[in-house]
């Protein structure tokens, strides 16, 4: 009966690599990260400046924001697909608000509460129509990028008051970014809740016959989820100044992006808040990387791609050799 | 007498912990029909597997056609003219019959392309030797199951099947589809296949079969010549061992009915199904596989929506609980038949799944208090003695005695009262059976009370006070202990006394 933790003293340094490797997930990403910040560092003097930290640090934070939501909803075994038209919504919404004179904290409430109202509707219906969260949340993303573009009109707004423009700059972002990394990192770590997401993401069946109201669980997992898009909204009207019906498109993929690359399993019942957020770390790297190395814009894309199946290709390795052990 | 067809001999196959099958031998004439019997778990579906070459790592010979076979692999067997109908039918729904008839050897034109035309043919062709009447073309999804049986066999003509081995065809037919069945098998016999039947159900293998032979707890005990045979011999063939003398006399006192089930019905599954259970009992339900017993279980437990019942519990009666965790507050714990996929989360660690049920009852336990939970565990680990290396070792990685120990721990730990334990000892080994059966006396004489689902008849013999007998989805009878006898149980659950 073989253990799951790391055993004894390695015997030799190389053993004790491969021991670390094949049992802590997170540490391929940091490898990864290292490396990629290696090569860019040496490639350009602007990536390891103050400025340029601060940089990423605003451009991971939505990302990073949105992506704890998305981590939420995959170790339940769901997927949410409509997040960056919820962004799109959020920020219509939040527009008139501003636009009305409305102050800084309530246009906030209204992100927030809006945020979740979507995220319950998608929980509400996964959960009533008994469909699979993909095909849900595809209809209705495609639902909430209509009504944006419908309530807007199809119009940009830009000249946002300058209070609106505090959340997305300086420190700020990041500051949000890393109060929602502790308190979900609580929540999932001391709280019932938390392990009932692992329970319901691992085996719906076991968790139902413990007792646990799983179907409560699965709306409020997306609701959050819901909540949490509504923060990034704040963040993104903040850091671009604009509100736009076309914001967020394709920005529901970075975040499962970041949160498979951070070792959360699609089959459920896996992943950390951690690896999560290194996965949001190595995405922006990468692209603050290609921005500083004046990669063409037509490379990005494919450069991005491959290094995410390299980096999976890597973590399947890690499991099947894993697995190979434990016989 | 007929030429020899198959002869199985030695078949010994190991499971972790239990020996399935141990020197098993078989005999199974050209042209004749045998029918397979014995208890849940005597050994019956190993058997056909190895058969089959559905399952490898066994030992001992088979041997067709007085050559030895290899069959380690399914379509070993079916080159050498073995053909199996399972209990699940294993058709595919969304296409037609001609195409699940021909799957994977669909007949082709010289271009290599599939010939619909002559698929269709032939297949109309063995229909009609069965007296099938459907269109080659139809989709299976949308016939019945005792048709889709019937395009199974067939599946198995069409494959030139010497030999078609059929498990419990006839647990989801009506009287009038088992009728048909009966007259296939015979024509099918007077056609030279050789038919191996496995049932429970005695008017039929009395029916149909050649000869009966018997297997329990994995040896195989003899064979009969139908015609001579006798319901009673087979019955004390299949059963007849005297109650072990693992299971100590209880001395606790049982005292008053703390929760009953009335009128509990759903239609097709169950009916009308009342029963009493007192403090400090062990009400043992015994029945075959799709008697309804779990059904009512998972009824009782608000999992499964029923169409009528009440329960009384602590003398309020009330609708049956509606969740899982209604049930819960209630007081009430069900251990399920499959603890990994239902029992237990198996990649979240031993201690999460034993504390699982205490914080899912109550909304208060938001926040988890670490050092309680762990204080918790440890004792539930110590009082069980479940062995392992942590509190922290994922469920997974225990072995099947001490995953079943942790599903208890699970719901003592939620202060369940009244405990529904389905098929406590499945899977374990000996020494964790001796270990939950002494638990289970310690639990009542403690004043809980358990409802024991259980298909070993010596388990239920020797654990419970009361037992209580299901067959199809209604009560049989319910006994005293001391009043009935492992035959009687049988008779009752096999429907020859109804």
């Amino acid at each position: 009966m073989k253990n799951d933790k790391a055993t004894r003293a390695p015997v030799s340094w190389k053993k004790g690599l491969i021991d670390a490797l094949v049992n802590v997930p997170e540490l391929t990403i940091v490898i990864f990260i290292v490396i990629v910040s290696v090569f860019i560092g040496m490639r350009s003097d602007a990536f390891f400046t103050k400025t340029n930290m601060l940089n990423i640090s605003k451009q991971i934070s939505v990302n990073g924001i949105m992506s704890i939501g998305m981590m939420l909803v995959i170790i339940s075994k769901g997927v949410d697909l409509s997040i960056g038209s919820m962004l799109a919504l959020i920020c219509a919404v939040a527009g008139s608000c501003i636009q009305i004179g409305a102050p800084a904290w309530a246009v906030l409430l209204v992100a927030l509460g809006l945020g979740a109202l979507c995220g319950l509707l998608n929980g509400f219906l996964i959960v009533k129509l008994k469909v699979m969260p993909i095909i849900v949340t595809l209809g209705t993303m495609n639902i909430y990028r209509g009504i944006a573009y419908v309530y807007s009109g199809g119009k940009w707004t830009t000249n946002l008051p300058k209070a609106f423009l505090v959340m997305g700059n300086g420190l700020f972002p990041a500051v949000i970014l890393a109060a929602m990394v502790v308190l979900f990192y609580i929540v999932i770590r001391h709280t019932t809740f938390g392990r009932h997401l692992y329970a319901v993401g691992s085996s719906e069946d076991s968790a139902r016959l413990a007792g646990i109201r799983v179907d409560r669980t699965k709306k409020l997992i997306f609701t959050l989820s819901g909540a949490l898009t509504g923060l990034a909204a704040m963040v993104f009207i903040g850091r671009t100044g604009a509100i736009q019906p076309s914001a967020g498109v394709g920005y529901e993929m970075d975040a499962i992006a970041a949160v498979v690359l951070g070792g959360v399993s699609f089959l459920g019942g896996k992943g950390s808040i951690i690896g999560t957020m290194l996965g949001a770390v190595l995405m922006g790297l990468l692209m603050n990387g290609m921005t500083l190395l004046k990669i063409s814009a037509n490379y990005q894309g494919l450069i991005t791609g491959m290094i995410i199946v390299l980096a999976l290709l890597l973590d399947t390795a890690r499991t099947i050799y894993k697995e190979r052990r434990r016989r | 007498m007929a030429d020899m067809l198959l002869q199985l001999i030695d078949i010994s196959k190991q499971f972790p912990g239990v020996l399935a099958l141990n020197k098993v031998r078989l005999d199974i004439r050209e042209g004749e029909v045998l029918a397979l019997v014995g208890e849940n778990g005597a050994g019956k579906s190993t058997l056909i597997k190895v058969l089959t070459g559905a399952l490898s790592g066994w030992t001992g010979q088979v041997l067709w056609k007085k050559k030895p076979l290899e069959v380690h692999h399914p379509w070993e067997a079916q080159q050498a003219g073995i053909s199996t109908i399972y209990q699940e039918l294993t058709l595919c729904p969304d296409i037609s019959v001609a195409e699940n008839v021909f799957l994977g050897r669909e007949p082709r034109k010289k271009s290599g392309l599939i010939d619909w035309g002559r698929m269709n043919a032939m297949t109309a062709e063995v229909l009609a030797q069965l007296d099938v009447e459907v269109a080659p073309t139809v989709q299976v999804s949308s016939l019945t199951v005792a048709t889709q049986q019937q395009i199974e066999i067939a599946r198995a003509l069409t494959m030139n099947a010497q030999l078609i081995v059929m498990d419990e065809p006839t647990s989801s037919l009506s009287d009038h589809e088992i009728k048909t069945l009966m007259k296939i098998v015979k024509e099918l016999r007077a056609k030279g296949i050789s038919i191996l039947y496995i049932s429970h159900k005695f008017d039929e293998i009395f029916q149909v079969s050649d000869r009966i032979s018997v297997l329990r707890d994995g040896q195989y005990i003899g064979t009969l010549n139908t015609a001579e045979a006798s319901m009673d011999k087979v019955l004390s063939m299949m059963v007849g061992r005297t109650v072990d003398i693992r299971f100590k006399e209880r001395s606790c006192e049982i005292g008053d009915v703390i929760f009953s089930v009335e009128g509990l019905t759903r239609s097709g599954v169950f009916q009308d199904i009342r029963f009493d259970l007192r403090q400090g009992e062990i009400l043992g339900i015994s029945g075959l596989v799709g008697a309804g017993r779990t059904e009512i279980a998972r009824a009782v437990f608000g999992i499964d929506r029923a169409d009528s019942g009440k329960i009384t519990v602590n003398g309020q009666m009330r609708p049956m609980p509606r969740s899982p965790k209604e049930a819960l507050q209630l007081g009430i714990g069900f251990l399920p038949e499959d603890r990994k996929e239902e029992g237990l989360v198996l990649t979240m660690p031993l201690q999460s799944n034993i504390t699982m049920t205490d914080l899912a009852k109550n909304r208060r336990n938001f926040v988890i208090r670490f050092q309680k939970e762990r204080r918790l565990v440890k004792e539930y680990i110590e009082k069980l003695s479940i062995k392992t290396p942590s509190m922290e070792q994922l469920a997974r990685n225990l072995s099947g005695g001490n995953q079943q120990k942790a599903v208890i721990a699970k719901w003592l730990a939620s202060a369940s009262r009244i405990l529904i334990f389905d098929e406590p000892t499945r899977g374990v080994d000996v020494g964790s059976k001796a270990e939950i059966y002494s638990l289970m006396n310690e639990l009542v004489e403690q004043g809980y009370s358990i409802i024991m689902i259980s298909s070993e008849l010596p388990e239920v013999m020797g654990m419970s006070d009361r037992i209580m007998v299901m067959h199809e989805g209604k009560i049989a009878g319910v006994f005293h202990k001391n009043q009935v006898t492992p035959e009687e149980i049988m008779r009752y659950a096999t429907g020859v006394n109804s």
